[in-house]
């Protein structure tokens, strides 16, 4: 979608029109969604977060005010949600850690499933501003600097925690973080 | 089976095309947040009405007003209230203003 037209179906959508909005989800909901399902590690529940993000960002589209894109917008709305769902979730995370350890064992017999366990766990101890930066960047959806307008913080600490946490990502996978093999 | 694209798709990915199903959970979720939230603004104006007509009689006996002297007072809130009632009746039909006394003895 064009900035023209994706301008317009804002102002559509600012003045109630459903219909602009739904546009403007099926323009956004992959990058979003990709980004939420690997911050989150549950697609139903990064989905949920997805749903709930872009049903505030239509209530509070007013204050988009065209400077970042309207994606970037919208994820920095799905970052805030997540944050305040990890905070809530703890619970709930220890329920989830408890039954990654069970899969664990099931799964050792499979190499491609124990692998993304050990990638899931290298990801859940990372800090909440590194994992969202590797969330956004590694698919290569969003660029570095879309990704500090994001999570409002400095490019350079953007780089810095990409660099970092590709590193801790690659040493859970057994692979050098020099040579990337 | 290391770069970052494999890490991403390793750690979760979206379909590539726009799901339906995930616009209409989206646009019942927004229609469900407006929902409550008009309920939650309707909830605060009915208490504020009633705390203002309970908040009427102690005032009025606190600045030492008697049924003789707040007689007239009150005749003419009465006349206004009867007005406004006719009015709504005439602008909107009964069935509205029904439909909201009884919301409104509901406790909606």
């Amino acid at each position: 979608m064009d900035g023209g037209e994706e301008a317009r179906l804002i102002g559509l959508a600012r003045r109630g029109d459903m219909h602009a909005f739904g546009r403007l989800v099926d323009a956004h909901q992959a990058a979003i969604r990709a980004f939420l399902r690997r911050l989150v590690g549950n697609a139903a529940d990064a989905d949920d977060l997805s749903q709930e993000a872009f049903a505030r960002t239509w209530e509070v589209l007013e204050r988009y005010d065209g400077r970042s894109s309207l994606r970037t917008f919208i994820c920095g709305v799905a970052f805030q949600y997540w944050r305040r769902a990890r905070r809530a979730g703890a619970r709930r995370q220890a329920r989830e850690d408890a039954y990654a350890e069970l899969s664990d064992t099931q799964t050792q017999s499979d190499p491609r499933m124990a692998r993304r366990l050990a990638l899931r766990r290298a990801m859940e101890e990372l800090p909440e501003d590194q994992r969202a930066a590797l969330a956004l960047c590694l698919g290569q959806d969003f660029t570095h600097q879309e990704a500090a307008e994001v999570l409002n913080l400095p490019l350079g600490t953007v780089k810095s925690h990409i660099n970092r946490g590709r590193a801790r990502l690659q040493a859970a996978l057994g692979v050098s973080a020099e040579t990337g093999q | 089976m290391t770069d970052d694209l494999n890490i991403a798709e390793m750690l979760g990915e979206a379909p590539k095309t726009p799901d339906p199903g995930f616009r209409i959970d989206v646009l019942a979720r927004v229609g469900a947040r407006a929902r409550r939230r008009a309920a939650l603004d309707r909830a605060w104006r009915q208490i504020f009405t009633f705390t203002l007509i309970g908040a009427v009689f102690p005032i009025a006996q606190a600045l030492g007003l008697t049924w003789q002297s707040a007689q007239p007072l009150v005749l003419t809130g009465a006349v206004l209230a009867l007005a406004y009632l006719f009015a709504a009746l005439t602008i909107q039909g009964p069935r509205p203003l029904l439909a909201r006394s009884r919301a409104v003895l509901r406790g909606v």
